[in-house]
């Protein structure tokens, strides 16, 4: 009889038991996102000193694993990870494990440079010229390399070029405007000094070069379409 | 010797209730008693006063020498912990086991330890014959068995006092055999009381020492067994025969 | 004559609200006196062997949280599917689709997540309660409990309540956790977000404002729901009253919800306009 009691008692003890492991499980688990949770917004880290931060480039001509991080030439850290992404276009996204006690701002840029006489690849962060939010972990930043920079204006060199051309063209066909046409193409050159000037002098915002360098490109193909649309308008315009 | 249970001039007027009107009475430790009557007589109202349901009484209720009316938290545990109650609709939990079920009291606030409390329950389970019934819930129980669950229950933590009311409603005298036996074994105990509540007294008659019978909330007739078999008594012998002619108006 | 109509009519009307006011007055006072009489029971917890209340909140805790949770799941990601489109669809046309994880935060962790959990657990576990302690009211379970020292407050709600709070709590949780897996891999099918990325956002979206809302509507929701379920199923007189008093039940749990939701979801992120 007793053997029976003990029986049954360990029985019931022993569905109490499987009951009471589902309970526990069903609520611990969300207590422990939330407690994990309340850490990671409090600032606590629970692995390391850095963060991981995402760098998104268009190619990675330049750009390996490993490469070095560094701001005014100070190293941060490396690129840990590249990943291609096919959507909406095919670009690339880094991943940079940088320390996290250096001040950063998530406007930031990255320009992917050859930092010696070897070239050896590099990773430049440059804060903005206005302070915003602090970059985060997860944070994803644009990133630039300084040789699409020279490519720009290779293109930008041609494009002046092919201007000139249909300059001289109309030099020929209209004696009379050669005065105006002088003047445009001393105001040409004067916008090609100009953008050389603004590449030379605005090394320290890449972002803002680039944007001026598109802006001006476009004003010389509305230049350039209004001289093919109505030539003689064009040469003659603000003479009565 | 001091009474059990005592009933001193009770009156009831509470709304919802039939009204009682100077109702007394005693029990010893140890004596049955057995209360009757006809619908509206005052019966139904006994039990919730006894039981302490009901406080909007005049009179005093004693028991164990302490009136029951105002009692603390504390106090009205220890008076229920002496009480056992057995009504008709045996109000076993739905959701529960036999066995849960007859362990309910134990385990909600006796000073067993789990295994004791395992053991109270099985021997209770043996007695009354439903050991086999321990994991079934009452959806699955006949009447009788039931009525036994529901008596284990009422006296697994060996009240000193166990009401009974109208539990034999409906039920099959030869499927309540077992349970007759195990409630004379306690009846005929020399330290536990027993007070039956019901229309049917001859069902109990071998169990009781003394039978009152109500009357439109008065005691109209207190007696032995012997004196209820051979009273006189006009009330008694219109409820005897079960007549429509007699003192009582039967509506 | 026809003065004497408007007249008639018009103090019918106002009877009738002074009625309804009185009788809504009434019900808030027995209401709480039921939950003060539930308070000032766990005095005497002390007195009671904690292991039979254990084993009721187990028990009601895999009935309201375990068992709910499939549906629970299967609603949060199709509530999450249905905010990610919605949010796939029309942020992209004012041009602040980098406002996804706040959105996500905004309409799934801060509001459909504590209120369609609460309605689940009130459809399913509201009515299960306040049926279940109407019948056992009907058949006198409940009496015997009382008679046999058994506080039904203690012994009935308190276990329920319990239950109920850790239940919906945990709910709560894991309908934000699905919801957004949810949204992540159906906005998968349009646009590549990493995996670390997306959840990264998420959590910064996500502030310890809206977690402590969160908590907070999960403890009232918790409490309130049996508490309503008990008071109503403690009601009926007959068994013809049980479907009066546990749809009654329903419909005035899913109000106070609605209404609890909205109470702590101004007082934490409503600003006067400055």
């Amino acid at each position: 009889m007793r053997a029976d009691i003990r029986a049954v008692a360990g029985r019931i003890r022993e569905s109490m038991g499987k009951v009471e492991y589902r309970v526990g499980l069903f609520v611990l688990v969300p207590a422990v996102v939330i407690v994990l949770f309340i850490l990671v917004k409090l600032g606590y880290s629970l692995a390391t000193t850095t963060m991981d931060v995402y760098v998104k480039v268009n190619s990675i001509a330049s750009l390996r694993k490993g490469t070095p991080v560094q701001i005014k030439g100070y190293r941060l850290g490396r690129v840990v990870e590249i990943r291609p992404l096919f959507k909406p276009a095919l670009h690339f996204l880094a991943t940079i494990r940088i320390r996290k006690d250096i001040e950063l701002y998530e406007d930031c840029a990255a320009l992917i440079s050859r930092e010696n006489v070897i070239g050896d690849p590099v990773v430049e962060l440059r804060n903005p010229e206005k302070k915003g939010e602090f970059l985060r972990e997860g944070d994803v930043i644009e990133g630039f390399e300084s040789g699409s920079v020279d490519e720009i204006m290779a293109k930008v060199n041609v494009l002046l070029t092919e201007v000139n051309a249909i300059v001289a063209l109309y030099r020929q066909v209209s004696e009379e405007s050669r005065q105006d046409l002088r003047a445009l193409v001393t105001g040409l050159s004067q916008s090609v000094t100009n953008i050389s000037t603004i590449i030379q002098n605005s090394q320290k915002d890449i972002i803002e070069i680039i944007g001026s360098m598109r802006k001006t490109a476009r004003t010389l193909d509305d230049v350039s379409a209004e001289i093919k649309k109505h030539p003689m308008k064009f040469l003659f315009q603000g003479k009565k | 010797m001091e009474p059990l249970l005592e009933f001193n001039s009770v009156a009831c007027s509470a709304p919802g209730y039939e009204p009682l009107e100077g109702v007394s009475f005693s029990l010893a430790s140890g004596e049955n008693a057995l209360l009757f009557g006809i619908e509206r007589s005052g019966l139904k109202t006994i039990t919730p006063l006894l039981l302490g349901i009901e406080e909007r009484f005049e009179g005093d209720i004693r028991f164990g020498g302490l009136t029951i009316r105002g009692l603390d938290y504390l106090g009205r545990l220890t008076f229920k912990d002496r009480i056992g109650y057995l009504h008709g609709d045996y109000g076993l939990i739905s959701n529960m086991t036999v066995e849960q079920n007859i362990s309910l009291r134990l385990e909600y606030y006796s000073e067993y330890s789990p295994r004791e409390i395992s053991e109270i329950t099985e021997r209770i389970m043996r007695d009354l014959c439903i050991v086999d019934l321990r994991n079934a819930r009452p959806v699955e129980l006949t009447n009788s068995q039931i009525l036994r669950t529901a008596y284990g229950r009422a006296v697994a933590h060996d009240p000193d006092l166990l009401i009974i009311e109208h539990a034999l409603v409906g039920q099959s005298m030869p499927d309540i055999r077992t349970f007759m036996d195990v409630l004379k074994r306690r009846a005929s105990s020399p330290h536990r009381s027993v007070v039956f509540v019901t229309y049917e007294p001859n069902k109990f008659l071998d169990f009781v020492d003394s039978l009152y019978m109500l009357y439109n909330g008065m005691i109209v007739f207190s007696g032995t067994r012997k004196d209820y078999l051979e009273s006189d008594n006009p009330f008694v012998a219109q409820y005897r025969s079960a007549s429509l002619e007699g003192p009582m108006e039967i509506r | 004559m026809a003065g004497e109509q408007n007249i008639g009519s018009g103090g019918g009307a106002v009877a009738y609200v002074g009625e309804a006011v009185i009788r809504f007055w009434g019900g808030v006072k027995d209401f709480g006196a039921y939950v003060a009489s539930i308070v000032v029971s766990f005095r005497s917890l002390r007195f009671i062997r904690m292991r039979s209340i254990y084993a009721i909140i187990l028990r009601q805790t895999v009935f309201t949280g375990i068992d709910a949770l499939p549906f629970v799941i299967i609603v949060a990601v199709l509530v999450g599917g249905v905010v990610i489109i919605q949010g796939m669809t029309n942020l992209p046309r004012f041009g602040i689709e980098g406002y996804f994880g706040n959105l996500l935060v905004i309409i799934i962790a801060r509001e459909l997540g504590p209120l369609v959990t609460a309605l689940i657990v009130i459809s399913r576990s509201g009515t299960a309660v306040a049926t279940e302690i109407a019948t056992q009211k009907w058949s006198r379970e409940i009496l015997s409990l009382e008679i046999a020292g058994i506080d039904p407050r203690l012994y009935i709600v308190f276990p329920r309540i319990v239950a109920s709070t850790l239940s919906v709590f945990s709910l709560i949780l894991f309908f934000d956790i699905v919801a957004f897996m949810g949204g992540y891999i159906i906005s998968l099918t349009s646009i590549y977000v990493p995996v670390d990325t997306f959840f990264q956002n998420l959590a910064a979206s996500f502030t310890l404002t809206d977690l402590l809302s969160t908590v907070i509507k999960s403890i009232l929701f918790g409490v309130l729901i049996p508490l309503i379920a008990c008071y109503y199923g403690m009601m009926p007189r007959s068994k013809f009253e049980i479907p009066i008093f546990v749809s009654r039940a329903v419909s005035r749990t899913l109000f106070f919800v609605i209404v609890l939701n909205v109470i702590v979801s101004a007082s934490f992120y409503f600003t006067w306009l400055e």
